[in-house]
């Protein structure tokens, strides 16, 4: 049985144009100590489904529908007080922008305390040596915890949420960009911190990313998101060489490849469809240079299209075909 | 030396260059001030010698410099002069009413503030409710109504009409205290204390509850805020420790405007009142030329008003870390 089991979970923004499905019907699973990879363009969904998992939604926002269910529960149905109860002892976050996580007035030790004290069974001693011990996990000093946040440069503010995040050893940390802000060394770093403490504690993650490097550092399952849907989810050996979707396809064309040093990259033109009154069919059907007739009206279903590897493209029988037109710059350039 | 040290210090050098720039402007005013300042001293039947002898008492007769000189030491050696009027010198004059005035603008002040700031965050809180309408009305009315006014009406329903507090002074007639503490202790002294707090309170609560509402609103959507609800704290502890005490500290800024508020609001509250104060006391040797009097109330309301932002920034630094140790890196 999955750790994590999200169902047809759907999650909507009150906008003064009408009710905005930033998550529309999503559906995965994380098995324990899995590192799952949630990538797609901004705007796509990624960091509400996030937010989602913990009930912290900006004001404006509500799940719509759907069940998460964790440890045997449906974190959807479950009430204010019982999820607050979940927050940070089942599942944690290092939100998108951890650089502003940190409250500024108070020094950054006392504030994974707070958390100790407040939400797990640390006593102040207690809390103190284990402050100590997460600060060493994440590679900082113990005496920094006596520093305030504005005395932290950004890498350090990183680790020091990552820090934050793993204080009651949650079974799931949903990290949302964690190394976006970052220069590559540091990235390097923080991505290399958060595999370790995967493999020594045997942890979940969701890392939610737009860069596909960050995926191939760290995740060994990936899921696809577009336009509040996931289009496609599989292993990240077979994302990598055998993708199905044609906004995968896209995708790797905008990335450079070590392998390949003289390949050109192809950007995808256009942008995600408004997700107030979202197009009928295939969300991606208006960038999409191989849609037919047929992605205009029927929607395509997220299917298993081999073992462990689920997509959502009506043209998915024909994926040879699509995957070497794909390479070519031109395919890209010209609308059907 | 620590960082809030060395911010401490420099604080009050800017202080001391602050008052003595104060002292040189009421120099400069009251000789600038069209007419002989000994107008109410000299009888018209005097002859121009013995006009000229007065002068030469209050040493008028020498040159402006060597005035100021003299003015500059006499200010720091606390000698204020003798009042025209009640021929008392006008240090024991001031630090008579001193008391009353410092106790009605921190009493009040501290009431609006803390009301303000409670009542700002619960209507943050309430975002959208009816309580945030009525209370954003009510704040705006407050603060809009003279105090004159409220004070007026304060005195005709509470004093007048009910009876349940006196309509003047400071204390009832023949009170004497031996000590502050024995005064504020005192049931006597509040009952007396209570309108003029009041309307001075509330003159000066609607700007920390409209400026906390706007910074409760602001400091909820930052991202810390929204971390720690993630992290499971109590919703209680995420509103007090966290938004709120970071929606403060514009408050201790708006604090130090406030205080010039209060200060101001002092001499009109403590003339609607009868409140033997700093207030009144200014105002009373204005109207009758009482200069060296008024020279003194001008100096020490200043140096209060000094004093007490002095105190706004060393609490400032206290509740914000970076203030002290971010302006050190900057010089």
């Amino acid at each position: 049985m999955p750790l994590l089991e999200v169902r047809d979970l759907t999650v909507e923004y009150t906008t003064q144009r009408g009710a905005m499905r930033a998550v529309d019907g999503v559906s995965f699973a994380v098995e324990a100590g899995q590192h799952l990879g949630l990538i797609g363009e901004s705007g796509c969904g990624k960091s509400t489904l996030g937010r989602a998992l913990l009930r912290v939604l900006p004001r404006n926002g509500s799940i719509a529908g759907g069940e998460i269910r964790l440890n045997d529960r449906d974190l959807v149905t479950i009430s204010e007080e019982q999820m607050r109860r979940a927050r940070w002892r089942e599942l944690s976050m290092v939100p998108q922008s951890s650089m502003d996580a940190l409250d500024p007035v108070y020094r950054v030790g006392d504030q994974i305390k707070e958390v100790l004290t407040n939400r797990g069974d640390y006593n102040r001693r207690a809390a103190r040596e284990r402050a100590v011990e997460l600060f060493a996990l994440v590679g900082l000093a113990k005496d920094r915890l006596s520093n305030y946040p504005h005395e932290f440069s950004g890498g350090m503010r990183q680790r020091a949420v990552i820090a934050l995040a793993l204080a009651l050893e949650p079974d799931l940390v949903v990290a949302d960009e964690p190394v976006t802000a970052l220069d590559v060394i540091v990235q390097h770093q923080v991505l290399k911190t958060f595999r370790e403490l995967q493999e020594r504690f045997d942890l979940s993650v969701i890392m939610i990313t737009h860069d596909i490097s960050v995926v191939a550092e760290t995740c060994d399952e990936v899921a696809v998101m577009y336009a509040g849907k996931i289009v496609e989810q599989t292993s990240v050996e077979r994302f990598f060489h055998q993708p199905f979707h044609p906004y995968t396809l896209g995708l790797q064309n905008a990335y450079p490849s070590l392998h390949d040093a003289n390949r050109v990259l192809i950007s995808i033109d256009g942008y995600p469809p408004d997700l107030i009154d979202p197009p009928s069919g295939c969300r991606f059907r208006d960038r999409c240079p191989f849609a037919i007739e047929r992605c205009q009206h029927e929607e395509p279903p997220l299917i298993e299209v081999a073992p462990g590897h689920r997509a959502a493209c009506h043209r998915w029988p024909e994926v040879e075909k699509l995957r070497s037109l794909a390479k070519e710059a031109a395919t890209w350039q010209k609308r059907p | 030396m620590p960082p809030r040290a060395v911010y401490f210090i420099r604080r009050l050098g800017q202080m001391i260059l602050v008052l003595w720039a104060i002292a040189t402007i009421l120099f400069l005013i009251f000789r600038l001030m069209p007419g002989n300042p000994l107008v109410a001293f000299i009888d018209p039947t005097f002859t121009a010698e013995q006009a000229e002898a007065i002068s030469r008492q209050f040493g008028l007769d020498q040159p402006l410099p060597v005035q100021y000189g003299l003015y500059l030491k006499n200010i720091v050696t606390g000698n204020f002069g003798t009042s025209f009027f009640q021929k008392e010198p006008v240090l024991g004059i001031l630090l008579e009413v001193f008391p009353n005035t410092i106790l009605l603008t921190g009493i009040s002040l501290t009431a609006a503030y803390v009301f303000g700031v409670i009542a700002g965050s619960v209507l943050a809180w309430r975002r959208g409710g009816k309580l945030e309408g009525a209370g954003i009305v009510f704040a705006l009315m407050t603060r809009s109504a003279p105090e004159f006014f409220v004070g007026m009406l304060a005195l005709a329903f509470f004093s007048f009409n009910l009876g349940w507090f006196p309509s003047s002074g400071v204390a009832s007639p023949g009170t004497i205290y031996d000590s502050v503490f024995q005064q504020l202790t005192s049931a006597d002294f509040w009952r007396h204390l209570a309108l003029p707090a009041l309307t001075l309170a509330i003159y000066l609560q609607g700007l920390p509850l409209l400026l906390m509402r706007s910074n409760m609103l602001e400091v909820l959507d930052e991202d810390f805020v929204t971390m720690a609800r993630m992290t499971g704290l109590p919703e209680w502890r995420v509103m007090l420790s966290h938004a709120a005490r970071n929606a403060l500290l514009p408050i201790v800024t708006a604090l130090t405007l406030g205080i010039g508020y209060a200060i101001g609001g002092n001499v009109i509250v403590e003339t609607v009142f009868s409140w033997p104060g700093l207030g009144r006391v200014l105002v009373r040797a204005v109207q009758s030329h009482d200069y060296p009097l008024a020279q003194g109330a001008f100096f020490l309301i200043a140096v209060v008003i000094v004093g007490l932002n002095f105190m706004a920034d060393i609490i400032y630094s206290v509740l914000d870390p970076r203030v002290s140790t971010a302006r050190q890196e900057v010089a």
